[in-house]
């Protein structure tokens, strides 16, 4: 009997994010093989063959020029959806700096503040 | 709406009835010719053709990088950024409006001032970038060479052709060098990225001994002019202090000599490593005697046969630097003294702002871009507008960009300095913290840089917020400050007084303190005072270390750096880590 | 299919060489550097025409004796971003005074294409599978230049 087809575990499971190509923002894989600007809407991999799996998936539409760049990311699954871990990706989810332009992080109305419509804070 | 009735428009705001539509034609900088142009329009057309060809596959993401990044396009964590060239940091107010204009039109309202004298905007679309690159060729500006493994933008003194203590003007020779290295066909595929900086003043403040070429301007015993010539410089992982390779370079031979280096670094540059790649790491390998042998040897061979700019073209780059024409006037230094009396702000404005000019009752006037809890570099629209305005009003309309991140206004007559502060102080633009501990640089960090590790803006905004008080500050005087969020070092971290580096600890941002760093002609790289602090300890360590100082300094005369010169990290390890 | 300095493109009858195990010299080779080291002799008497070609990290200064009897040095891009054939190329013409033909072979990209004739190469080998019309396009793509090319022609350069 053929022994039973090991399949490497993941540390903790991973999304798969990219950057627009045209526009450069980012984006994540969802299962269908689209992309959404939300981290909860991805597809999440919980071993090495789903996570190679989602790459090649990403890499069809890499190929056809949408978007750029695509890897693998860790994330924590919380309502079994996708959330980023470590603050790299926590920042890029959010799609916008964690600063303002006056002021800290600190600041509990930094979350929305500096969006394009609101660009009109950082004047003097 | 257009380029050009923006600029009208801002122009004409109420800030000054007087303004001119457009700036005046006598600004003292390099103006293009019709030869310029066209060269600009058709590498537009390039880069568009590039993007085309990117976008139909025909480029591939790893040929299309080298490409975009030579002409100031990255890939950054939210989206694009472009990094505009301002040729050795100088602007007139015209092309500052345009800086405003395209912050408006195709970015988030604001841009971010570089430690190369660069802007940089970090939010176009990649599609938007050959129409923003066009508004700029209006106003005489490009992108070129703004990133990848070329030769980048030339660095200077940002008081050039004011500044009381210069020799010269570098100015024009920086001109001769951004021409000669723009598109060079032998050396677009370096090793790695390749910085030249100029200097003439006797102080430096461009940092040019941490450039890949140093050229500092001297005069010879018999009185004639030359360079210097320094090999080697660079921060980055493995930080170095450029090596002298020549006493003196007769400045008719600098394009030849320069061609001599490039081409000898080209053929002995690593590019088997990444961070091996640069020059410094060349002439480290090769023994700094070894290598200038080498393009001694090359030079020899191409001085008179090479490319060397003829006289007669090198007197037209010239005439467009030469001196504008100063008012003579008398100050009234009475009722400036009287003014700085009532106006702590002004007082401190006037001891830490202000730079002696060359000509009397002018003054050079820096505008910091670390105003109290701001983010180093960064400059909305409307106080671009201003800066452009304020610069046509009292400063021949010309403008500066530093290495420290901020602006100066380089000619400004010490009567109007008083109605200057007050305008800049109504803009949030007045912090008289030039040079001060405040006076921080920071990189865009995590917060928006694709190589970095830890966030660096919210490190300088706590710390800033931290030491607000104006008289401590100046009680502390002489400190540099600086902050990267990488080991790429953009921040300059190593050659600050008191650097942090960001570093990725297990998954957390942790801060690592160096000490003892200067960037000046007294040239040292800081050194590793002990483990790092986490976001929430570094503003207390940073509180620590000033307060070592005060304690052990001799006297108010004994600034930072003499203070841990001579007494070494021992104090500030003790108080830092509790360790006797 | 190779590429010259106006644009114009012709068939290349050449075939580089990179295993010399029982070869058998042609004309129409263009053989390494190392086996022409070894085998000068042998080279020059059989061919009538003798063509290499270089690696970047290879010794240009190692051939210099030997130059006149060369009638092509070809340069490889092992990948496009090892821009050491420019310096190669310059050095060729402009210290050795090379007078056969400089051709670019390997992974140059057609973006290259007039650095490349600018700083002395005659010819480039497009690689296969990629566009002649891109490459003709980029030959010429620049009619405004800040230095001199090689032989220090002036033409449409600013000094």
């Amino acid at each position: 009997m053929a022994p039973a087809k090991q399949i490497k575990p993941l540390k903790n499971p991973v999304s798969v994010t990219a950057n627009l190509l045209l526009k450069g923002s980012t984006v994540y894989l969802k299962a269908d093989g689209t992309w959404s600007d939300d981290i909860a809407n991805s597809a999440i991999a919980h071993d090495r063959e789903q996570e190679t799996a989602l790459l090649a998936l990403a890499n069809i539409t890499e190929k056809t020029q949408y978007v750029v760049g695509a890897y693998s990311f860790d994330v924590k699954i919380i309502d079994g959806k996708a959330t980023p871990l470590g603050m790299r990706e926590i920042i890029r989810a959010k799609g916008i700096p964690t600063i303002t332009p006056d002021g800290l992080t600190s600041k509990p109305e930094w979350q929305n503040q500096f969006t394009k419509s609101n660009a009109s804070s950082h004047k003097i | 709406m257009s380029l050009q009735q923006s600029i009208q428009q801002a122009a004409q705001k109420e800030y000054s009835p007087t303004a001119p539509a457009i700036a005046p034609k006598n600004v003292q900088m390099y103006k293009y010719d019709q030869f310029d142009d066209e060269f600009i329009t058709q590498r537009i057309d390039q880069l568009r053709s590039q993007i085309n060809r990117r976008l139909a596959g025909e480029l591939s993401e790893d040929e299309f990088k080298p490409l975009r990044l030579q002409n100031g396009v990255y890939l950054q964590l939210h989206a694009y950024m472009l990094r505009l060239a301002i040729p050795y940091g100088q602007l007139n107010s015209t092309q500052m409006r345009a800086l405003a204009y395209i912050a408006r039109k195709y970015d988030k309202g604001f841009g971010h001032f570089t430690t190369r004298q660069n802007i940089q905007y970090n939010w176009p679309a990649l599609s938007d970038i050959p129409e923003i690159l066009e508004d700029l060729q209006k106003v005489e500006m490009h992108a070129i060479q703004t990133s990848g493994n070329c030769i980048r933008n030339t660095t200077s003194d940002p008081f050039a052709g004011a500044a009381a203590d210069e020799l010269t003007d570098p100015r024009p020779w920086c001109e001769i060098i951004r021409q000669w290295s723009t598109l060079h066909p032998e050396f677009a595929f370096l090793p790695r990225k390749f910085k030249i900086a100029v200097n003439a003043a006797e102080q430096d403040r461009a940092a040019i001994l941490y450039h890949d070429v140093a050229l500092q301007i001297i005069e010879n015993d018999q009185g004639e002019m030359g360079f210097k010539v320094y090999v080697g410089g660079g921060q980055g992982r493995t930080p170095v202090i450029a090596k002298l390779v020549r006493e003196f370079l007769e400045p008719q031979y600098l394009l030849s000599y320069l061609d001599a280096i490039l081409r000898t670094y080209n053929m002995l540059g690593r590019r088997d490593n990444l961070y091996k790649a640069r020059i410094k790491i060349t002439v480290n390998e090769t023994g700094v005697e070894e290598f200038s042998r080498l393009v001694e040897l090359e030079w020899n061979r191409i001085k008179d046969t090479g490319f060397n700019l003829p006289e007669e073209q090198k007197q037209t780059i010239f005439k467009h630097f030469e001196l504008p024409e100063f008012e003579l006037h008398q100050y009234d230094a009475e009722k400036f003294e009287s003014k700085k009396l009532k106006n702590n702000g002004f007082d401190y404005f006037v001891k830490n702002n202000t730079f002696a000019h060359k000509q009397d009752g002018y003054t050079i006037v820096s505008i910091s871009l670390k105003p109290h809890g701001g983010i180093p570099g960064d400059i909305s629209a409307d106080q671009m507008d201003l800066v452009a305005q304020l610069a046509d009003d009292y400063s021949l309309s010309e403008i500066r960009a530093t290495h420290r991140q901020n602006l100066v206004l380089p000619h400004v007559k010490l009567d109007d300095l008083f109605i200057l502060w007050q305008k800049l102080t109504k803009a949030k633009l007045a912090a008289g913290n030039i040079g001060l501990l405040t006076d921080i640089i920071a990189c865009p960090g995590l917060d928006y840089c694709a190589l970095a590790n830890a966030r660096s803006i919210p490190i300088a905004q706590m710390i800033a917020e931290h030491f607000d008080d104006m008289k401590k500050l100046n009680d502390l005087g002489d400190i540099t400050l600086n902050i990267s969020g990488c080991i790429n070092a953009c921040a300059h971290h190593h050659v600050a007084n008191i650097g942090i580096l960001g570093v990725d600890k297990k998954g957390e941002e942790s801060y690592q303190v160096t000490l003892g760093g200067s960037s000046r002609s007294d040239a040292d790289i800081g050194k590793i005072v002990g483990p790092g602090f986490s976001g929430d300890e570094i503003v207390g360590a940073i509180e620590t270390i000033t307060n070592v100082y005060l304690a052990g300094r001799t006297n108010n005369d004994e600034t930072f750096l003499a203070y841990y010169r001579r007494a070494g990290q021992t104090p500030f390890k003790e108080a830092l880590y509790n360790v006797a | 299919m190779l590429l010259n300095k106006h644009g114009e493109t012709a068939e290349n009858e050449n075939i580089i060489i990179k295993d010399v195990d029982g070869l058998t010299l042609h004309d129409d080779q263009i053989l390494p550097y190392a086996y022409w080291l070894t085998q000068k002799a042998e080279i020059k008497q059989k061919l009538n025409r003798v063509s290499i070609w270089l690696d970047s990290h290879d010794d240009i200064e190692a051939l210099s004796d030997d130059l006149s009897s060369i009638d092509l040095i070809a340069l490889n891009f092992p990948k496009f971003g090892d821009g050491r054939a420019f310096t190669m190329a310059h050095l060729l013409q402009d210290k050795f005074g090379f007078k056969g033909e400089i051709r670019a072979i390997g992974h140059p990209i057609a973006d290259q294409a007039q650095f490349l004739f600018r700083c002395g190469v005659d010819s480039i080998d497009i690689p296969a599978a990629q566009d002649p019309a891109i490459w003709v396009k980029e030959a010429t793509r620049m009619s405004r230049f800040y230095q001199r090319s090689a032989e220090n022609i002036t033409a449409n350069s600013k000094y």
